[in-house]
């Protein structure tokens, strides 16, 4: 961009400004665009794509085109739309701050190889993605040596730059990211020495304990957990303890596993940085904003979507969130958005529930967790007397209930609940 | 001809003793085994410049002198050389009687070292200074002199100043021996060949009995001491205000509760006293990181939860005997100098020390100490992107775009300031490397510790230093990113079958 | 008789199952729950075969690699030629997704095609 557009997008105000040009992002902005607004997407990194771009297996889009593809594919289908729609883009476009001016102006504080600039827009949409957590953060002790990535590093050192990281390999953590991991280092040649688990059961589907693990024979130590990572310089061990019901680790359970590679998939954080210096609410479950049915956080025509407003299990998840924030913008905008919003609760065995209100004026998709598996569960709102049965539940796999607008007439509030169905 | 003067160790007193040398008409060189400075002792420690009222004088006459020196020389080194300190005082904490017996000492003590403004005050004045702090403490020693510095800047700052006039640095360079001959100093054999030089400083911390070994001086032995801490994110509250310590034990000073000059709470040390052999130990333990969290809760009244834990390190602090410092000129071998056993307060003592070894060489080898014309005291930091006002950034962007790609999100580290920093980095011969661009432009400093950041810092120092990203290290030899081009390495197993 | 053990992956129950082979041929499947899980054991014991996917080398490319996959499963006992004829393969640009970059990999009838598009740089 040069410098004298700089100074045109400062006079202008967009309709909708896109944070984060991933999945969540370009679905809003493709949709936002679809419904005659004028957007912008500022996207840190050097392209647009977000994360599917490094997640190069199947399993996207099931749900949002009905196909099996890989993240690229699903991405670059997105990109295409981006492209076909004429929405500006600007790549390298680091977000500085967020001023929630009034309930109609926002300013984004944006910095770009183009220099600095201040975009006014209605709307925001955030869709910054997650973070993982990474070795401190989950206390293991030890070495600092190189061979240690986070499992998306080492994703993107293979995928994107097509660099080994290391030969033989420790995975942290068996939920999708761990396994999928598990697999491409064996795919490409690596020993996968143990995918290592806290929890009693494997995090992810049992597709990809299956088609990642069981299909190149690699070890699931489940209940246990890395305690020390060890080396001079490079890691050349890593210990592990058998953990207890708490998690904790049970003396004299140690053991030590030879490798010269730690791949942690110790889970995600929605990446809100910049929205917690705007001041708006956080759900301590999810980790990211509090919102209603149109992904809208407490700061009115501020919305959020993907893995910034809650860790999904599929990146449809995250586009589908992105295209309800777009379509919530453009009612925000034209000044019928709802402003009566019914509560929806954690009952029993619910670990996290979004989105947090909702209207009763529509249909809505309610995204839920369980606290702990249940074998032929009920998942029920019992004010409405509700239920879906469920042959199992399972705290890695999102549970999706689908909210008719007639079944919540009437009802002030809502309880998500997950019991026994026996 | 120039006397050639060769310090061993490019730490915080090497690096000091390097920038105060670098006065005179010498001809000065710098040796250091890893590939940056300050990567030893002085990169992990608690980073306090302390006021000196915790020394005794009378015991540790040396120590208490280079401390309430080196406090007040820090003030005018660190803005000649625009290092970034802070100065929010420190409080001793007394927790039960025998805690605020401990505090009188220590006011006595401090007074006798000269150290000014210090005041014992009760609970309802530590509550003013410090917010933090909990209904146990009854007491506070309160030392306004006490100061932050960030410990690594400092030592690049010595040494990039040292280097600007004149002193030679040599990197990745390990003394293997010390040639002696007629009772003089020949020169020393390194990794690189052999150096002749007059004079040979001994600031190898840690190593420094070995090195004063090879010059066949063994009376002492240096004991590594380790030191847990823990480091908190940008976000992480409660912080604390002030340095805030229990009275210190026999052993050391105490956890410390500081917020550093970076803005991030820490907390630590542990004191482990380690084998003569274990000076590479420098992992942390659930032990000694339980301990400095208990300790800490002692006497703060809250602690930010765990998870908002950024980072856990360890240091190695050189421990000489009976914890007194070892400077001094030999008479044989003539030219060799010990500067051995620089424990804490080694950090705030460190520019005190560098003159003192000055007046050495001039007193003891008699040295002609002539000050050389030119001599810049001045050095510029690094531009730092996110602490830098609107019009200040957009001039930065329009002279160089670079500074208008943020590659480290959490901290706002931008390509231009590392490409920066790569320049220093070979300005000073240094290392290329991840760690020596981390401590320059705190890039992967922050929350995400690099899962982001890390693969497109290295792409610059990829491109910059003309070498496959896999190539690019950590730390130096052997801790490379990655092994090898996958595809390249298939084909290689595959050849060999 | 040889009893081969397998997690049926269609549903998040994970029914554990153990087929009962005799002369390569299935006499018994039990402890699935329903009627997919025995389309699924039959599947895995008759012709298991996967999607493989992978990267390969660009030349004058924006980018080091890009990313490919079999067109269909190929089957499993494949996987490691599929990868090590890969290895050798290097793509010029420019390339867009769904391309064609090997033609029958490995003998196994099934094409390698990109998943993602390139630029010569």
């Amino acid at each position: 961009m040069k410098a004298e557009s700089s100074s045109k997008m400062k006079s202008r105000t967009y309709d909708m400004a896109v944070i984060g040009g991933g999945a969540a992002g370009l679905a809003g902005a493709v949709k936002a665009a679809e419904l005659g607004m004028d957007v912008v997407v500022l996207e840190s990194g050097e392209r647009i794509g977000g994360i599917p771009m490094q997640c190069i297996h199947p399993g996207f889009g099931n749900f949002y085109y009905g196909e099996n593809l890989t993240g690229p594919e699903f991405s670059e289908r997105l990109i295409e739309k981006v492209k076909l729609t004429g929405i500006k883009c600007y790549t390298h476009a680091h977000v500085e701050g967020i001023r929630h001016v009034s309930d109609t102006e926002n300013m984004v504080s944006v910095v770009m190889p183009a220099g600095i600039t201040q975009i006014r827009a209605k709307t925001i949409l955030y869709a910054a993605g997650a973070r993982e957590r990474h070795a401190y953060e989950i206390g293991i002790t030890g070495d600092r040596v190189s061979g240690v990535y986070t499992a998306g590093e080492a994703q993107t050192l293979m995928d994107i730059y097509g660099i080994m990281p290391g030969k033989s390999v420790v995975i942290i953590g068996s939920g999708d990211i761990g396994l999928i991991m598990a697999r491409r280092f064996a795919l490409e040649g690596a020993d996968v020495k143990a995918v290592v688990e806290m929890l009693p059961y494997p995090g992810g589907l049992q597709r990809n304990v299956v088609q990642c693990l069981e299909d190149f024979g690699i070890p699931l130590l489940t209940s246990h957990m890395v305690t020390r990572i060890v080396g001079k310089k490079r890691v050349e061990r890593v210990i592990l303890a058998e953990v207890d019901e708490s998690f904790r680790a049970i003396k004299n359970s140690e053991k030590e596993i030879d490798c010269d590679t730690v791949a942690l998939a110790a889970g995600l954080v929605p990446n809100i940085g910049k929205l917690r210096e705007a001041d708006i609410d956080i759900d301590s479950s999810t980790k990211g904003p509090v919102v209603n049915e149109y992904m809208e956080t407490s700061l009115p025509g501020i919305f959020v979507a993907g893995n910034a407003l809650a860790i999904n299990d599929y990146v449809d998840y995250a586009a589908e969130q992105g295209e309800q924030a777009a379509i919530g913008a453009h009612l925000f905008i034209e000044g019928n958005m709802p402003s009566d919003w019914k509560p929806i609760r954690k009952g029993e065995n619910i670990r996290l529930v979004f989105p947090h209100h909702i209207s009763g004026g529509r249909d809505v998709k309610i995204y839920a967790r369980v606290k702990k598996p249940v074998r032929d569960a009920v998942v029920e709102f019992p004010e409405i007397d509700k239920r879906v049965r469920k042959r199992a539940v399972m705290p890695g796999e999102m549970i999706i209930v689908n909210l008719k607008k007639q079944e919540t007439a009437g009802i002030d509030e809502l309880t998500l609940r997950c019991a026994d169905g026996n | 001809m120039k006397k050639s003067v060769a310090i061993i160790g490019g730490g915080i007193a090497g690096c000091a003793i390097a920038r105060v040398l670098s006065k005179y008409d010498l001809d000065i060189h710098l040796i250091e085994k890893e590939a940056d400075v300050g990567w030893g002792a002085t990169k992990a420690n608690t980073s306090i410049i302390h006021p000196g009222h915790e020394e005794d004088a009378a015991i540790h006459p040396l120590r208490a002198k280079f401390c309430v020196e080196g406090n007040r020389i820090w003030r005018k080194w660190a803005e000649e050389m625009d290092i970034p300190v802070s100065w929010p005082g420190e409080l001793m904490i007394a927790l039960d009687d025998g805690g605020m017996e401990t505090l009188e000492h220590y006011l006595k003590l401090g007074e006798k070292n000269g150290v000014e403004g210090l005041e014992i005050m009760g609970r309802e004045e530590i509550k003013k200074l410090e917010p933090n702090v909990n209904e146990n403490a009854i007491a506070a020693l309160w030392a306004p002199a006490a100061g932050l510095i960030e410990p690594w800047e400092a030592c690049i700052a010595l040494a990039e100043n040292a280097a600007d006039n004149g002193a030679k640095m040599h990197l990745n360079t390990e003394v293997k021996g010390i040639a002696v001959g007629d009772g003089k100093l020949r020169g020393l054999e390194t990794n690189r060949g052999f150096m002749k030089v007059d004079v040979a400083i001994n600031a190898a911390g840690l190593f420094a009995d070995e090195i004063s070994g090879m010059a066949g001086i063994d009376d002492f032995k240096i004991c590594p001491r380790k030191g847990q801490y823990y480091l908190f994110s940008d976000d992480a509250m409660p912080k604390v205000k002030r340095i805030v310590h229990m009275t210190p034990t026999e052993k050391t000073k105490g956890v410390y509760a500081v917020t550093t000059v970076e803005g991030n709470l820490m907390l630590g040390p542990t004191a482990e006293d380690l084998d003569f052999d274990e000076k590479e130990e420098r992992s942390t333990t659930e032990e000694g990181l339980d301990y400095i969290w208990e300790n800490a809760r002692k006497f703060l009244a809250s602690l930010p939860p765990r998870n908002k834990v950024s980072k856990m390190f360890a240091g190695l602090r050189p421990e000489p005997p009976d914890g007194k410092y070892i400077i001094r000129a030999y008479e044989s071998p003539w030219g060799f100098v010990n500067v051995a056993g620089i424990r804490s307060p080694g950090l705030t003592a460190a520019p005190s020390i560098a003159e003192y070894v000055a007046k050495l060489m001039e007193e003891k080898l008699d040295l002609r100490m002539a000050e050389k014309e030119g001599w810049n005291p001045f050095r510029k930091g690094m531009k730092r992107f996110s602490r830098l006002s609107d019009s200040e950034k957009q001039h930065l962007i329009n002279r160089n775009p670079q500074y208008g790609n943020v590659v480290c999100m959490c901290k706002e580290v931008t390509e231009g300031e590392v490409v920066e920093a790569i320049e220093r980095i070979r300005k000073l011969g240094a290392g290329i490397t991840m760690d020596s661009i981390k401590f320059r432009t705190l890039a992967m400093f922050g929350e995400c510790q690099g899962s982001f950041c890390r693969s497109r810092i290295a792409s610059i120092i990829s491109r910059e230093a003309g070498i496959p990203l896999w190539q690019v290290s950590l730390k130096g030899d052997g801790t490379e990113y990655g092994i090898g081009d996958i595809k390249v390495l298939q084909r290689r197993e595959k050849d060999e079958g | 008789m040889e009893i081969k053990k397998m997690t049926c992956i269609l549903c998040p129950l994970g029914c554990r199952m153990e087929v009962s082979i005799e002369k390569n041929k299935i006499i018994r499947i039990e402890g699935n729950s329903c009627p997919r899980g025995e389309m699924y054991a039959r599947q895995e014991v008759e012709a298991p075969s996967r999607i493989v996917i992978s990267v390969v080398k660009c030349r004058d490319c924006n980018l080091p690699v890009i990313s490919v996959k079999t067109e269909k499963p190929v089957p499993k006992e494949r996987i490691r030629e599929v990868i090590d004829s890969l290895a050798e393969v290097e793509v010029e640009p420019p390339v867009n997704v769904g391309d064609i970059i090997v033609e029958d990999v490995a003998g196994t009838g099934v094409n390698v095609i990109a998943t993602r598009s390139a630029e010569r740089i």
